[in-house]
């Protein structure tokens, strides 16, 4: 084995850790490998998959990149244009 | 002289470490004393009936029988580091087992144990923390009370370990005299106690969490 960084005992990871998110993905891959690939449910699962990598690639700058406008920066990162929210869903200011 | 111990077994034995000295004392002689949340920073562990004992304890569970191997709160995110076990007052046909994991990693495969992921069996602060059997910092979980496998996957796995353990020949270490110490690698190895007769009830371990080591 590797020499063990030395750390403080630690009860639960903030569940917007880097840790706790991949976990998280790696659970949604076994999820969508129990699916055939041709199962629509596979597709869905596999987007979870790369979207918790994602996150977890922001978290371990800080999780606080996770907090403000996600969605815009997680899709920044994969390189996609971020979904515009439907007018009547809109809030509108006063 | 007792880190070499450490490195090439995963626990290392100290007979009659300054058995005049308080355990918080000898175990800051020994390296950074971890503070455990929900737990004083030394415990006096011994054997207890079943009706005795809390029942979210390992003697609440299995009374005065052999307890299994383990890793101290495995189901914690970061165990703590290491484990002293300090005698203050021993019994000779009690013995602390140990095994060091990495005969486990070798039989089950480290890929196994890092695909394996598994929950706490209660939540904790309102949620159940996905965790893996053995953590990209090479840090090895096991408990068959406290964890259980999060996916079918992880009950594989989990299955695999046990099978494992039940033909698994641990070393016993028998703390009998005061000041007697055993220090273990929580992250490699696991322990568990051989079963106690009632006249072993006046045995006494007391037990500190180590961060580091000097």
């Amino acid at each position: 084995m590797t020499t063990k960084e030395t750390t403080t005992a630690k009860k639960v990871n903030h569940p917007w850790s880097a840790d706790a998110l991949l976990a998280k993905a790696q659970r949604y891959a076994e999820d969508m490998l129990s699916h055939s690939p041709e199962d629509w449910q596979f597709g869905l699962v596999s987007t979870f998959v790369l979207e918790f990598p994602a996150r977890a690639a922001l978290a371990n700058i800080s999780p606080t990149l996770l907090r403000t406008r996600t969605t815009r920066i997680i899709s920044t990162s994969l390189s996609v244009a971020p979904p515009q929210p439907l007018s009547s869903f809109r809030v509108q200011s006063t | 002289m007792f880190l070499s111990g450490l490195a090439s077994s995963g626990f290392s034995l100290i007979r009659g470490f300054d058995p005049q000295a308080a355990s918080m004392d000898a175990a800051r002689r020994l390296g950074d004393v971890d503070s455990v949340e929900g737990l004083g920073p030394v415990q006096t562990l011994t054997p207890q009936a079943l009706h005795e004992a809390s029942p979210n304890t390992y003697s609440g569970n299995f009374g005065r029988s052999s307890f299994p191997l383990h890793t101290d709160l495995a189901h914690w995110a970061r165990p703590p580091r290491y484990v002293a076990l300090r005698c203050i007052h021993g019994a000779p046909h009690v013995a602390t087992l140990v095994l060091d994991g990495q005969a486990l990693v070798a039989s089950v495969g480290a890929d196994a144990l890092r695909a394996a992921l598994v929950q706490p069996r209660r939540p904790m602060r309102n949620g159940k923390q996905l965790l893996r059997l053995l953590e990209p910092c090479d840090l090895l979980r096991w408990d068959s009370l406290y964890i259980h496998p999060a996916s079918k996957m992880a009950a594989s796995v989990c299955e695999r370990v046990r099978v494992f353990l039940t033909c698994a020949q641990p070393l016993e270490i028998t703390l009998l005299e005061p000041g007697d110490t055993l220090i273990i690698d929580n992250w490699r190895c696991l322990h568990g106690r051989s079963s106690a007769t009632e006249d072993a009830g006046t045995r006494r371990i007391e037990r500190v969490h180590l961060k580091e080591l000097r």
